[in-house]
Formats: C-alpha cells, structure tokens, sequence
C-alpha cells in the first residue's frame, strides 16, 4: 500500500560503468509494474536499488513520499523474493517464514497466526514442518511468496522468480501471482526478461535496455505504439517484420518503397502523423508490421481502403494447431533470404507449404514507421513536432499561403519551399492569425490532438482535458514563434535551458566552519543544505574535485535592481524580441545565458537564480546529481 | 552423420531391389553393428586391469605405511626393558609401561596442558578463521584484495621461520611468564586468520541471496553470519576445528622453542616431554613407555577422525537453490 516515486536515479559502478540511466517514474498505488528487458539491462539492478541492496549513485528514491536513499532493507518496509527463491536450507518451512517476524522480536502467538494464514492464502500449509529441500520448484517457489508475505510489505519486489521452473508450472504460477497482487491490494515490481510474463501481469510495463528506459506503458500500449524499434520488437510473438524503405508523396498517394522490391501503396491519411520530410523518396526509413497484421488473401482482392495487397513466397510453415505461422518473402526470388523475410500469423485452416507464392494483404493502419539512423518511431500516437515546407520572404514566413510576422528576433533570409520545425506544444488554438480547419480529433489518455488542415498541410496541435472543439470547426491558432526551427536560415528554437560549466568549493570561514558555494567561473552561488547533502551523498569529499554543470531554467531567473553579494552579474549582450516577450543574452565571462528580461544592450544586471531549481551535472560520467 | 547415411542407402534399396538383397543389406548393417560392440568389451577389460594394479599398488604401500605404527603400538605392550628389541611383536607382554605412565611421570599433567592449550587455542581459532573468512567472501572494502594476497603470501612460509621473532615478542607481551601455556596459547591462534583460504571457499558456494534475503528479513550480519550461514557450513566448522586442534597437539617446534630452559618440567606438553624421553641417556630407560604415551596421544584424534568424517563430504547447500 504505498506509492514509489523514482527521479533520475542513476547506477554507476566503481569501474564507471553506468548500469543505469536516468531512471525517473512514478509508481501509484497497488500497481503491477514489470521491468523487462534483455540481460545487463540494468533492470535487475534498478530492483536492488528499490530494494537497499545496491546504493544508489544519483537520484531520489521515495516510497510514500520519504527519501529511502540511506534505509536500510528492512526499514523500507519491502519484501523481495528471489531467483533461486533464497529459502533458508536448514529451517522448516515454517522457520522460513518466521525468520523475519522472529527478527523484529514479534511474539510467537502473532508469528503463528501470520504464518499460518499466509500459508493458507498460498496453499502449503501441509508442508509447514518440512525443510525446503523436500520441496518441489513450485512449492518453493510459494514458501518465497509466503516469507515475503508475512512481512505486511508497502511494495513486493519480485526479481525473475518464475525463470527457474518449467514452462507448464510457470504459466500457472503467473496466474497464481496475479491472484495474488489481487488479493493483497499492495504495489508490486516485478522483473522478468520474459516478455509474455510481462503482457501478461502488469499494469504497466518498463522496458529497458542498456541502462536506459526505453518505454513505459500499458502492455497494450506497448504493443500496439511502440515507442521505437527495440520496443518494437521485443514485445510480440512472432517479432515484429521490418522493412527498410523510402517514402514518396504524389498528392493524396503515399507509396513506402520496400527496399526488397514491392510497394505499399497507401492514401496520405493513413499515414499523416509521418513528418513530410521523410516523404522525400530519399529518407530511408525502416517499415515494421505485426504479424497479426498481415492476413492471407484466398479470393479476389478487392480494396475497401484498408488493405494493401502484396504478394509473398513461403519458407517455412509452422502449424500449431490454433493458428499458422508462415515464414515469407517478400521478394519472390529470395524466399530464404533474410532481406524481405515476412512472419504471417496465418488463420489455422490455411494450407500452404514451401515454395507457394501466395497473396497477402498489409493492414493500411496498424502498421509502423521508424527512423533508420535514430530507431526512433516517427509514425508516434502524439506526434512531437510538425515538421513542414514554408517559404519565407521579406522576414514573414508562409505556410499554406497564410502569412506569419516573424519578430525582429528571428532573422531568416528569403527562401522558398524551406523545411519549418514547429513543435506540436508550440501550436495554441483559440486566438491568433493563423485559420484552419479542424479535420480529425483524437483522445489519448489526457491529451487531445488536433489534426488541423492549413491549407493542403496538415498540422498537430494537442490540449490537455476534454476536447474544445469539432470536427469541421473552423479554428484560429498562434504560433510560439520562439519555437521553431527553419533549417535553410538556421534559425533555431530559444534555448530556455541554460548550461554553466562550474565546481563545488569550499571556504574556510572560521576554525571549524566551512562555507559552501557552487562556482561558476567568478561568480559564487549559495547552495541550499539541500543540494549540499546530495552533493555530499553521492560524491563524498571527491565533490571539489569533480567538474560540475550547472543548468538552469530561464524562468527560474529573476532580474534584481540592487547588487548583492553570491548572486550572478554579467552584461547584457543582445536583446531578443520575439513580440509578447522579450528575452536578453546576458554575457557572464564564462558563458551565456538567457533572461527574460527586457533591457539595454551593455547594461549590467544582477541575476538571481532560484537555487532549488538548479539540476546540478557531474561533467565527467553524465550523471545528473541534484 | 554415418547413421543418415546409412538410412538413405536403405531406402533407396527398397524401392528398386528384391527381397534378398534386402536382407543382405540388413545383414552387413548387423556385422557392422557387432564389430562396435567388442570395443566396450576391452574397454572393460582395461578398467579391470587399471584398478587391480592401482589396488594392488595402494596395498603394499598402506602395509608399509601401517608397519611402524603396529610396531609402536605392540611396543608398548613390552615388557623386557631398552630401546631395541631383537623381535618384532615383544616375548613378553604386560600392561605395566602404561601403568608406570600414569603414575611413575608427569605424562597426565602434560596430557593435561596440551588439551588444554589445543581446546582453547582450537576455538579461538576457529572464531577467527569462519569470520575472516566470512568477511572476505561477503564485505566488499577497497583493502580486500591486497589483504587477501598478502596473507595468502604470508600462510606460504613456514611458520617456525618467525620464531626467534614470536620470541622476542612474548617477551615484551608476557615480560613476567613468558614461558608460559598462556603464551604458546597466544602462538598458536594469533596468526590462525592466515588460513582462511579454505574456508572462504567453502563461503563462496553458499548462495549471497540468502545473505541478501536474510538482509531484507531485517537480520544484521551478525545474526545472519550466526543463524544462516554457520549451520549451513556444518563441515568447514568442523574442517577448521580438526585441523586448528591438531596443530597445538602435535606441535613439537614451537614448544620446544619457547619452553627451553624451563626447569618446571611441568609446564611441557606431551610432545616436549615425550621428546626428552629419547634422549640419549633416558631411551634405554623410557622407550617402551613412550610407545604407550604416544598411543594414548594418538587416540583421541583418530577417534575425533573417525568420528567426523562423515561431514566432509555432505552437501550442505541442497535445497537452498534449484538442483
């Protein structure tokens, strides 16, 4: 009964391999979360940190709002079960349960009482006087469960513990843990690199690799909007088929050349959340479609819209009784060959067998687009950016023949037919100069995103909360010109995030106190005892020797009229104005930061930054400390 | 690969040739077949052949090695006087060099003092070993691996080389009774952390999730050290236990070292005092008596052996893990 908040936590080991990265999520209560992923992802690690049996290096850790960093085990009131389940080998069952009550000095009527009803709730209350050898993998597996049961946990920690039994019981004991999550109403965090496991039990779903969190989402989220490529194919069996291909746009037609040969001839609305600028012919970008998604065409196609047809040559047909796994290519010649390779999830009464040329059909609408170099999804459920074709001319950007002032901030010499970059979060509807009509709505979750038609365009822009407007509704919008990115005149978005290079120091102030300052260049910044402790939690007395960055949000800076002491000054070098707000450079000797604050070029102003908001970077290894 | 071979030939045959020559096939595969099996038979032969030699050899050397203890022991039962007897088994024989132990020497009281020093000196170092060892298979700390090596490196040179060392350093720890049980107490357990090697192998088998599981049960590592891993390491208590009580009890350097000169000659341990009875002038005089003396000497470890044994080789982790 209790909720986990993690914010960057990082594990770096004494050798500085970083077994993970920036771990930030929040658990709510009584929820099921799996971390999943391929060996030496960090999954197992992240666990232990949860757990206090790996310190963490960086980052904060709070169950029911308390920082646990410094708990010990037992005092973060979690139970794990292991592996190898851990059962004590030379006490009974019993014993094995107890061992934690008899520890913390409970009496022996209140062990008995917790142990028998936790054997109950598990069903081996039969074997409770017997030693863990003379048990079974799955009835171990259960006296683990037990163990952790008696405990009353705020979370249950449970790292693989289904990977040492067979298969039959394993499907059984999944079930069995899923009961069990029901019926204790408590937060459970399981690991597993099993990713049927992980479909199957959570809640929610962490899939990592390399350290790093690659999604986090419903299972069927996971499934059905993968995030990118490894989530792409990690979840689902058969594996997700990947096509490498280029996109042409002719108008309203959208054709993916696959590079093994056939094309997938598409209408542009099915495929308007890919950015144009992989529509050029010349992006490669890699296709992904479930097998799911795929069907076996046995008579005449006809096109309701939906479908593609294509045409395949059979390898390998697996007949499991309940369904036909079909091992295809695409290229017609090649039917081994692994370019072009297709996986079919194929209806059980179909009958093909090797060498078959047969017509297939790829779903216009379940399907998946990703970046070659970044194997980043660009066919998102909320797209990030708008990324678009505008011209320029006299300072005025035009998109879609409407005409948007640039603020004398932006600088953009005269081009036509120039790549624009506006984020989706940049768009505000409601007001402003820009007109357009609302095409299609989607509610994801919280969010809300508007397809926009400008013109021949279609533009995203997303609200939070419920939906303001209607389809065909005609909508003024506004652009956060601030924001965009135009690649010809290289105009680039503000940088409301400020970098500083800097140190930790300290200064003798009398004989037994020391003054604390974050240094940044020449000027010195009183730190809050909260940054000290963490300084000091995660580097020990090596912090004044670790080079550091400072970085800052501009709105966390306020101009001061009068001069004080530990604040930062500098001169103001240029002033931005981007029409409703203005912003300054202000040039500190050692480096430049944005204020918004609207002054005097040569002008010398005090800063003050809210030090609390400060996120303080260890240069070296990349870890973020504060 | 030989086998699919085979298979394919057969099937070819089927389909093109008559019966017989089906059989001739079958036949030939059969011979094929029977020549393979000779090949276990000579093995088996050579298994025989082996063992009987090794039995044989292990015979004559175990009768040699048991020669001079059956002579020691059918010694002590002599009852003509001197060091040297003429026959192997005596021509009399009596009880009377056992009786004369007990109540004509000192024997007891040096039985007394050697007991003495090997149960304590055996416990402390037990404690110390486990610990060590336990602490060097678990803690991880930046001096481990240096430490480790250097008492590896330092458990390789004899022990007896430090002892005008050991000496001094009594002398200074003990200024007034230096020649003491006390002291060659202190010897012989002060330096027991040195053989940790072993049991810290045995530490290492027993699986760090049950530390961890333990950790998490709330337990420190006191209360896991004690109520987790020693009774899991049932044999290596005793391993350490047999081989830190035999040292002291067999030990004749140390002693002899460090009691030189001691006029009470009821301070010695069996090994010195039994020592002084073959000397020159006193072996006519006590050699059937330390025959006698050193059967009793040898009882109680030979018992404790033959007592222990069993542990040595019980698995001590089943069921601890999956296997």
């Amino acid at each position: 009964m209790a909720s986990l908040s993690l914010k960057h936590i990082f594990k770096v080991y004494d050798g500085g391999v970083k077994a993970v990265n920036d771990f930030t999520m929040d658990i709510a209560d009584n929820e099921f979360i799996v971390f999943v992923g391929p060996s030496g992802c960090g999954k197992s690690t992240t666990l232990r940190m949860i757990a206090g049996l790996e310190d963490i290096t960086a980052g904060e850790l709070r169950i029911d709002d308390e920082i646990v960093n410094d708990y010990e085990p037992k005092d973060r009131n979690i139970a794990m079960v292991f592996q190898n389940y851990a059962l004590y080998p030379h006490m009974t069952v019993y014993e094995n349960m107890a061992f934690s009550l008899r520890t913390a000095h409970v009496p022996n009527d209140v062990i008995y009482e917790k142990v028998t009803e936790a054997a109950e709730i598990l069903g081996i209350t039969q074997y409770l006087d017997r030693k863990p050898k003379a048990l079974s993998g799955g009835q171990r597996q259960r006296v683990a469960l037990g163990r952790a049961i008696v405990r009353n946990p705020k979370v249950f920690l449970l790292d693989e513990p289904l990977s040492n039994l067979d298969a039959k019981l394993r499907t059984a004991m999944r079930a069995e843990i899923s009961r069990l999550h029901e019926r204790l109403k408590t937060t459970f965090i399981y690991v597993t690199h099993d990713q049927v496991e992980a479909m199957t039990m959570g809640t929610r779903i962490v899939v990592m690799k390399d350290g790093y969190i690659q999604q986090i989402d419903t299972p069927i989220n996971l499934y059905k909007y993968p995030d990118n490529m490894f989530v792409a194919g990690f979840i689902g069996t058969p594996q997700m088929n990947f096509f490498d291909a280029t996109i042409t746009k002719n108008g309203e037609d959208v054709v993916y050349k696959l590079d093994c040969g056939p094309s997938i001839e598409m209408k542009y609305i099915h495929t308007d959340k890919v950015p144009l600028k992989y529509m050029d012919s010349k992006t490669k970008v890699v296709f992904g479609i479930r097998p799911d998604d795929v069907r076996v065409r046995s008579n005449k196609y006809v096109d309701d819209g939906m479908w593609a047809p294509l045409q395949a040559v059979v390898s390998v047909v697996e007949v499991l009784g309940g369904e036909t796994i079909i091992y295809a290519n695409l290229n017609l010649d090649t039917p081994d060959d692994e370019v072009g390779a297709i996986i079919i999830k194929a209806d059980p009464d179909t009958f093909v067998k090797r060498g078959d040329i047969i017509d297939i059909e790829l779903s216009r609408r379940k399907f998946h687009v990703f970046d070659k170099t970044t194997e980043q999804s660009i066919r998102k459920r909320i797209p990030q950016e708008n990324i678009i074709k505008g011209n320029i001319t006299n300072n005025t950007l035009e998109i879609s023949s409407q005409e948007f002032k640039l603020p004398s901030a932006i600088k953009a010499e005269d081009v036509k037919d120039t790549e624009v970059i506006i984020p989706v979060s940049a768009i505000s509807l409601g007001n402003g100069v820009g007109k357009a009509k609302v095409e299609w709505i989607e509610q994801i979750d919280n969010i809300v995103l508007y397809f926009l038609k400008v013109g021949d365009l279609t533009i995203f822009a997303k609200e939070e909360g419920t939906p303001r407007f209607k389809i065909n509704d005609e909508v003024s919008f506004e652009i956060d010109l601030s924001q965009i990115t135009i690649t010809a005149s290289s105009v680039q978005p503000l940088n409301l995030v400020n970098r500083l290079d800097g140190v930790f120091i300290k200064e003798k102030e009398n004989k037994n106190d020391y003054n604390f300052f974050m240094k940044i260049g020449e000027h010195k910044l009183a730190p809050s005892n909260r940054i000290c402790e963490k300084l000091f939690a995660c580097k020990g007395p090596k912090i004044f020797n670790t080079d550091l960055v400072y970085e800052f949000n501009t709105k966390d800076i306020s101009v001061l009229t009068v001069k004080e002491p530990n604040k930062l000054i500098g001169k103001i070098t240029e002033v931005l104005d981007y029409g409703t707000k203005k912003y300054s450079k202000v040039d500190l000797s050692c480096g430049i930061i944005t204020v918004e604050y609207s002054g005097q070029i040569g002008e010398e102003v005090v800063l003050d930054i809210d030090v609390d908001k400060i996120t303080i970077i260890d240069k070296s290894i990349d870890i973020i400390i504060v | 690969m030989m086998k699919k071979e085979k298979k394919i030939k057969v099937k070819s045959y089927v389909s093109t040739s008559p019966d017989a020559q089906r059989w001739a096939e079958i036949d030939k595969l059969e011979q094929s077949l029977n020549k393979k099996k000779k090949k276990p038979r000579s093995m088996k032969f050579w298994r025989i052949f082996g063992n009987t030699t090794g039995q044989i050899v292990l015979s004559i050397l175990a009768i040699i090695w048991i020669i001079p203890l059956i002579y020691l022991f059918v010694q002590s039962f002599r009852k003509e006087p001197g060091a040297w007897s003429p026959t192997f088994f005596p021509q009399t024989w009596t009880l009377d060099n056992y009786k004369r132990l007990f109540t004509e020497t000192k024997f007891l009281r040096w039985y007394g003092n050697t007991l003495l020093i090997a149960i304590i000196s055996c416990a402390i170092t037990a404690i110390f070993v486990l610990a060590v060892a336990y602490a060097f298979s678990r803690i991880r700390f930046k001096a481990r691996k240096p430490m480790m090596n250097i008492m590896l490196i330092l458990g390789m040179f004899p022990g007896f080389m430090s002892m005008s060392a050991v000496y001094f350093l009594l002398k200074i720890l003990l200024p007034n009774n230096y020649q003491s049980l006390l002291s060659l107490i202190i010897v012989y357990s002060a330096g027991a952390a040195l053989s940790y090697y072993i049991a810290k192998g045995f530490f290492d088998t027993v699986p760090k999730s049950l530390d961890e599981a333990a950790r998490i049960d709330g337990a420190s590592r006191f209360r896991t050290f004690f109520k987790i891993i020693l009774p899991l390491s049932k044999s290596i208590i005793i391993y350490t236990i047999l081989i830190s009580f035999i040292s002291p009890w067999c030990d004749y350097i140390f002693v002899s070292f460090i009691m030189s000169g001691v006029p009470d000659t009821g301070m010695y341990t069996v090994s010195l005092g039994m020592y002084k009875w073959l000397e020159r002038e006193q072996i006519q005089q006590y050699f059937t008596t330390f025959c006698a003396a050193a059967v009793i000497v040898a009882t109680p470890i030979t018992a404790l052996f033959m007592w222990l044994q069993k542990y040595y080789v019980e698995g001590v982790t089943g069921g601890a893990v999956k296997g």
